[in-house]
């Protein structure tokens, strides 16, 4: 019997380096991992190795397949053959890549997100037997929307924060469009912050660069409200999610909150808080520096300071705050995610779901040992 | 929290006679930021001594207007405070000019019969720390007063502009008095952060810090007095950025109107003197009513954040 085909983008990715390994021990999927930069020296046996944590051996090494290629290019980049044979042999897409910088212009973060979703969607559309498509988009495709989010939404009158936010909404309505040519899925996450287990991240994003900012003594302030719910999800539990809403029971047209809920967040104080005993707990030098913790204000009290630091011009400053606004305006807009579509295929989910109390002091160890991803560990 | 008798009065204050605007800056190259940069701070002119040696006149000249309305036989200690660092005075032979003091200067020229101590090293907090001192001094005390004497100017010819504030030389004095029946100290309260004592080498963190220091010191010198925010009347800055006055009234959810910043642009930052300087102002002003909570509130490279509260 012919083994089925999957396809997948930004598998080297946060959620990607979990979720492939995954589908490579538990399924019989022949795999074919789009990679936008191959690296000359990595062979496809110590892709599997170093990256994937996988012993290569002979059958899981006949099963993965590297293809080099670039999502926002005509044919994804391939040869005409490589197309026409993926074509043929795909039945499974995931498609993850994507650029997850807040502060790309929009035009930049289009050509990822959006034209790289419309290349992917057309893919699937021509493969002449795929049996799912599922795009990785973000929970904060609701933008600047406040109370309630609903899965299946897509409405968005309140604008968005930054460019991540609104390429991906964007990148979405072309996947809905395309949800009765081809048989569709979108998995909306929350903000991935690290393993439950280890606290490894592997992709340091905007939350580990406001944790780093925080330790250079350079968070003069934030804006939200105390009692804002930062909603943290970990990558392996995330991961192990979204292969069981793939496995498990596919049902077409349907969005998936995969999120904490405010039960299982810390507010925005409680964070700041926790984070600064962390700090001093695993580098007792930092504590003796006594820095203040940023203090929690309204977004245009945030916006004064940093127009400030952009006039004067100050670089380290204005870079630090420039990476800030781009997330930061988030805390501003509290939400909570409906998990209705989730919990009907994956019951288990809240029961089984990592508290971030629990493994929040994994993460930040991990980014102070490897001094935010700079030595391996 | 007990209502203090001792208070401050005879406030004056000396600028130079020279008045330089942001353009005549600029063209002297005395500014780092661009113009329109210190405008949109709130900053138009600053007051500079022709040579260094002149910030003693000032003094001396604001010293001499505090003296002509009280007994200066009553004085506890003659204080004097410069914010500015200028230990590195090159030694005569005999090393003798090592112990040339001031404030020992100013006293044998106004004639005191008191002792004089000079104190150092709290940047522009140096004012509000002396007061507070002398306070509790003369709450021990057998006299009355405690002439305190403060100015800054810049070395000759250097640039006027620190970390995007526009800075003036003056000089300044007052009395603090037990019995005032105006500017009663109520309370201050003070948090130094050593870690940033060798400023060159943290400007980014002092930059960063100094709003939530800022919001965390008055807050709790509000608490601690047992006031409520909306008790004070007005808040009186060290004349630092406009701007940076607007971000913490957003901080403290104050409105802008309660923080007199009239000398911001007029004047700039002195330094060690704004807080005499506003004061002495409003007063003439009539804009403090009698029992009038004011605030003062101030920032010190080293660093140090000083809180105090007075009523009038």
């Amino acid at each position: 019997m012919k083994k089925e085909t999957l396809f997948i983008t930004g598998g080297t990715g946060m959620i990607g380096k979990n979720l492939l390994p995954i589908f490579l021990k538990e399924t019989n999927f022949i795999i074919f991992l789009l990679v936008h930069n191959k690296g000359k020296a990595e062979s496809t046996s110590d892709l599997l190795k170093n990256f994937f944590n996988i012993s290569p051996d002979g059958e899981k090494l006949d099963r993965f397949k590297i293809v080099e290629g670039d999502i926002t290019k005509q044919n994804l980049g391939l040869s005409n053959k490589k197309y026409e044979e993926l074509l043929m042999e795909t039945n499974y897409i995931i498609h993850a890549g994507a650029t997850t910088k807040f502060d790309l212009p929009i035009d930049d973060a289009r050509e990822i997100n959006v034209t790289g979703t419309k290349n992917m969607l057309k893919f699937g559309s021509l493969c002449s037997d795929l049996k799912q498509f599922a795009f990785l988009s973000t929970a904060y495709v609701a933008g600047k929307q406040t109370g309630l989010i609903q899965e299946n939404e897509l409405f968005n009158d309140a604008g968005f924060v930054n460019s991540y936010e609104q390429s991906k909404y964007e990148a979405e309505k072309e996947v809905f469009s395309f949800s009765k040519k081809i048989p569709t899925t979108i998995y909306r996450l929350s903000t991935v912050l690290g393993d439950s287990n280890t606290g490894e991240v592997n992709h340091f994003t905007a939350p580990h660069q406001a944790l780093r900012i925080m330790y250079l003594g350079l968070a003069s302030m934030l804006p939200g409200s105390k009692d804002y719910k930062i909603d943290f999800i970990s990558s392996d539990y995330t991961a192990r999610t979204i292969f069981k809403l793939f496995c498990n029971k596919f049902i077409p047209s349907t969005v998936y909150h995969i999120v904490s809920g405010n039960e299982k967040s810390y507010s925005l104080k409680d964070l700041i808080d926790k984070t600064y005993l962390l700090f001093a707990k695993y580098d007792p030098d930092w504590s003796l520096k006594k820095y203040p913790k940023p203090v929690i204000t309204s977004s245009e009290n945030f916006d004064l300071f940093l127009e400030s630091a952009e006039q004067t011009n100050n670089p380290l400053l204005f870079s630090v705050l420039k990476a800030m606004r781009h997330f930061a305006h988030q805390l501003s807009y509290p939400k909570e995610f409906d998990i209705m579509h989730l919990t009907e295929v994956v019951p288990e989910y809240s029961e089984g779901l990592p508290d971030i109390h629990n493994y929040y002091e994994k993460v930040v160890s991990y980014c102070l040992k490897t001094k935010w991803g700079k030595i391996s560990q | 929290m007990k209502k203090s008798l001792i208070g401050l009065t005879h406030l004056s204050y000396a600028l130079p006679n020279k008045k330089y605007d942001l353009m005549e800056l600029k063209k002297g190259n005395r500014l780092n930021s661009e113009i329109g940069v210190l405008e949109g701070f709130g900053f138009k002119n600053c007051y500079i001594v022709g040579r260094t040696d002149d910030l003693h006149l000032l003094i001396n000249k604001s010293a001499k207007e505090t003296l002509k309305q009280d007994d200066r036989n009553s004085f506890e200690y003659l204080f004097y405070y410069s914010g500015l660092n200028t230990s590195n005075t090159q030694p005569d032979k005999n090393n003798l000019t090592l112990f040339n003091y001031p404030a020992y200067k100013f006293h044998h020229e106004l004639q005191l019969d008191t002792n004089a101590i000079t104190f150092a090293d709290q940047g522009c907090s140096g004012l509000l720390s002396m007061i507070n001192i002398s306070k509790q001094i003369l709450e021990t005390s057998q006299k009355d007063s405690i002439l305190c004497l403060v100015g800054d100017a810049l070395p000759e010819n250097s640039n006027r502009e620190i970390l995007y504030n526009l800075m003036s030389d003056s000089g300044a004095s007052l009395i603090v008095k037990r019995g005032a029946t105006e500017n009663k100290i109520v309370h201050f309260y003070q948090e130094t952060q050593s870690y940033y004592w060798d400023t060159e080498n943290h400007p980014e963190e002092i930059l960063a810090s100094y709003f939530p220091m800022s919001e965390r010191v008055i807050t709790k010198c509000i608490k601690e007095a047992g006031l409520n925010i909306d008790d004070i009347k007005w808040f009186v800055p060290h004349n630092v950025s406009l701007r940076s006055w607007k971000i913490l009234a957003g901080l403290l959810g104050i409105p802008e109107e309660k923080i007199w910043t009239k000398n911001i642009s007029r004047i700039g930052h002195t330094i060690s003197c704004d807080h005499i300087i506003n004061l002495s102002d409003m007063q003439k002003e009539n804009l403090i009513k009698k029992d009038d909570y004011v605030l003062l509130f101030t920032f010190g490279f080293g660093a140090t954040w000083s809180c105090m509260i007075l009523q009038h």
